[in-house]
């Protein structure tokens, strides 16, 4: 026998909502959707009406849902809102290309105009070119690093007030027992807030930050949206999962812990006499951070020093391998010269072949030309790595490892898309 | 394999890292005990203590370590009375039985006597409605509630027995294994503004009796080795029943300390730095349950105002829905839509375990 829809409107339901379990037929359930998320944006303040509004776009379900909920929203609340897609190219094979045939599509569908900036045009490489660098472990932290600032930058190109991003209340709920974990009280304090940003930096808000993941699925379901639904290929790192884990179970038991877990972030806060990091910009992207030179500077900068690892861990530890790192240049490179001058004699004058460098033929750092000792250098390089690396995911999978340090645990955000939501069943 | 201390031979290892001697093992743990209260709080003479009781492992140990500490006659010796409890009627005749059976020999040894108090027949002065009380073993349709509404009341109670032994502290025996669980069970039940009191040293929602924890800096691992070496006996006092929110997070605790023992003393790190986010707590009003203050947030949108509008909305009041979100109607009347009681006189959490529980239908 068929169910009426709970508000009364005469017509049979064909859901149970997850998060209220209540049953609702198809237009009940998409006007409480949209609503709850008109509710959120006017409550939290959200917007100022002639904003300009980027909307980060993965492709994914999340993005997708809030280009079309803040489309439709603003058109029938009139919001007065200039609302356009930010997307991210990371540059992975396979995951993010076709993705981004799904934001070009949302484009088209929804009229707004798209920016798409690529890791490669922002920092010199693709995530397929880190990977190949780093191997598979650490790859959330670096896409993690280098997507936030990302958004950033191109914020700051479309010249926005603000960008909205999909995080849903799955999302918030999972970062804020990873904090937990880990013990990160900065990210945890912040984690809950609807709308982050400090002075001189774009604010970021989450319209879908009461929004079930499972209704999002719904939603996108009942209205045929079309959205890009593999999910990243690369592993979260071991906290997350930890905590993505923990979640899923505590759902089964008691769907509403989602809600629970938020509004206790809500009404906790640090202590007076608990000092926290407090956020600058980078002294040399200017863009913001907790240090004096950003994440993702440090991770760019051992990239290109082929020392990858640089910078996933203790900020400490990262100086000292580039210190290291230094030294072991300067006294390759004294070595080189010593060999040269000695070679020299016998060669009589002949300059440095690598075209590039037009010294007399002693080399100098700037020198790229002698590709066989900079192999002989990465080598070293990596041998010192053993020595410093930390514990990396694959030792801490099965535990965590110990992290007392606030400011110097990674940026870590939910990849919008990239990596978010484990496997979806919905009981309808 | 040597003593950390003494370079005589170690008998035991703890987390693998590092070992101990028998002896230097035993004055380890109590230096910790101690130092836990010496940093935490100025003991003053006539200080009375309750010790509450419950048979596991940490209270016995606690039990022991009090004891000891007490019968000095060194400058070391703690100037407090304890006075001992035991709360009976929260678990079946047999478990309950030889819990008491347990206590009482242990009294015995300490030459002191154990005052059982039975949850059912206590006398309720201040709590919310008690009609619950009385059916407590009954009450199975919702394990999660009912240990959150249990724990509650225990709370409550201890209190209360404080009060009519005159006792100005209470004393109970959380390892730091119990508190990562509570922690995790607080910040999921939505009591993230109360885990100050809940987990910390000291609760101190009480004006005339503090309660505290001194067994906080010692996990489950340095309890089984102090149980062996001073061969006391425990009973099991854990009663989580299967479908519970408060089984699963002790299932991820306990792999936790299996696996990484070192997170569990960052989740209490981490609970000694959270306070509340209210900014003018004075003028908050009490839960009558639980004791925390109801004025926990300072914003106008919080889950609660969330969960309530859509409850509003998928249950068809639309033209109220509209009014709020137009400004027309206020977010209280909107809260109020959640659980009758909330925010008259029970927190969030309290009002759910209330409403959950009383909803026998579902
Ligand atoms: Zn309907
Ligand atoms: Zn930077
Ligand atoms: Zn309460």
């Amino acid at each position: 026998m068929p169910v009426l829809c709970k508000t009364g409107c005469g017509k049979n339901a064909v859901l149970k909502r997850p998060k209220t379990g209540d049953v609702l037929c198809k237009d009940c359930f998409f006007w409480a959707f949209e609503t709850e998320i008109h509710y959120t944006i006017i409550k939290g303040n959200l917007f100022k009406s002639g904003d300009a509004v980027a909307v980060a776009a993965s492709g994914g379900k999340d993005s997708t849902v809030l280009a079309h909920v803040l489309k439709t929203l603003n058109e029938r609340y009139d919001y007065g809102l200039n609302l356009m897609l930010l997307s991210i190219d990371e540059g992975i094979t396979g995951y993010r290309d076709d993705s981004l045939e799904t934001v070009k599509r949302n484009r088209d569908d929804y009229e707004m105009s798209l920016k798409i900036l690529s890791y490669k045009d922002l920092y010199g490489w693709t995530m397929d070119e880190i990977v190949e660098q780093i191997g598979r472990k650490n790859n959330c932290t670096f896409c993690g690093v280098f997507r936030r600032q990302a958004l950033d930058r191109g914020a700051a190109m479309l010249n926005v007030k603000c960008i909205a991003t999909g995080h849903n209340a799955d999302d918030i709920a999972e970062t804020v027992l990873m904090n937990i974990l880990r013990g990160d009280i900065a990210r945890l304090k912040r984690c809950t807030a609807i709308s982050t940003g400090s002075e001189g930096t774009i604010p970021r808000v989450k319209p879908l930050k009461y929004t079930y993941e499972k209704e999002i699925v719904m939603y996108a379901h009942y209205k045929k949206l079309v959205y890009f639904s593999t999910e990243c290929i690369f592993a979260p790192n071991a906290y997350r999962g930890h905590a993505r884990a923990l979640l899923k179970d505590l759902e089964k038991i008691r769907p509403s812990c989602i809600m629970d877990i938020i509004y206790s972030g809500e009404t906790m806060a640090v202590k007076e006499d608990v000092s926290l990091p407090s956020q600058r910009t980078c002294s040399r992207c200017k863009f913001v951070s907790s240090q004096e030179v950003c994440k993702a500077c440090v991770l760019l900068e051992g990239l290109n020093k082929g020392l990858p690892k640089l910078g996933i861990g203790k900020s400490s530890k990262a100086k000292r391998m580039l210190d290291e790192y230094h030294a072991k240049q300067q006294m390759s490179i004294d070595e080189l010269n010593k060999e040269f001058q000695a070679n020299n004699c016998i060669a009589k004058g002949k300059t440095c072949r690598s075209g590039g460098c037009k010294s007399n033929g002693l080399i100098s750092n700037d020198c790229q030309g002698n590709k066989n000792k900079n192999e002989h250098l990465n080598e070293k390089a990596n041998e010192m790595l053993t020595v410093y690396l930390l514990p990396d995911d694959e030792c801490i999978v099965n535990g965590i490892s110990p992290t007392d340090n606030d400011q110097e645990n990674f940026e870590e955000i939910a990849c919008e898309g990239s990596c978010g939501g484990g496997s979806i069943s919905i009981a309808f | 394999m040597k003593c950390k201390k003494c370079d005589s031979i170690g008998t035991l290892a703890i987390r693998k890292e590092y070992f101990f001697c028998d002896d230097c093992f035993l004055s380890y743990v109590n230096h910790k005990f101690r130092a836990c209260i010496g940093k935490n709080t100025k003991i003053k003479p006539k200080d009375k203590a309750l010790l509450c009781l419950s048979g596991g492992s940490s209270s016995i140990v606690l039990l022991d370590l009090v004891m000891n500490s007490v019968s000095l006659e060194t400058h070391k010796k703690l100037r407090i009375t304890p006075v001992l409890l035991h709360i009976t009627g929260l678990k079946n005749d047999s478990l309950n039985q030889r819990n008491s059976q347990l206590l009482h020999d242990l009294s015995k040894k300490y030459n002191t006597v154990i005052n059982e108090v039975n949850i059912n027949d206590y006398k309720w002065k201040n709590t919310v409605d008690l009609n619950f009380c009385t059916k407590f073993l009954g009450l199975t349709h919702n394990p999660t509630a009912k240990l959150d509404y249990e724990a509650k009341i225990k709370q409550n109670l201890y209190y209360e027995v404080a009060k009519e032994m005159e006792c100005n502290l209470i004393f109970t025996g959380e390892t730091n294994t119990t508190l990562a669980q509570n922690l995790l069970s607080n910040i999921v039940m939505g009591r993230g503004s109360q885990v100050e009191n809940d987990i910390g040293f000291c609760d101190g929602r009480n004006c005339n009796v503090k309660l505290l924890r001194p067994m906080r800096d010692l996990s489950v691992e340095e309890l089984d080795h102090y149980k062996r070496i001073k061969k006391l006996d425990s009973v099991c006092d854990t009663n989580i029943s299967v479908n519970s929110i408060q089984k699963v997070i002790s299932n991820f605790v306990d792999e936790l300390q299996t696996n990484s023992p070192a997170t569990i003393s960052t989740i209490c790190k981490t609970a000694d730095k959270l306070g509340t986010a209210a900014k003018d707590i004075k003028e908050s009003q009490i839960c009558s349950l639980c004791q925390s203050n109801l004025d926990v947030h300072n914003s106008k949108l919080t889950a609660i105002e969330a969960i309530s509008f859509s409850k509003r909305i998928s249950s068809g009041d639309i033209s109220k829905a509209i009014k709020i979100c137009s400004n027309e109607l206020d977010n209280v009347e909107s809260s109020n839509f959640l659980f009758p009681d909330y925010n008259i006189t029970l927190c969030y959490c309290c009002s759910k375990t209330y409403s959950e529980l009383n909803n026998t239908s579902v």
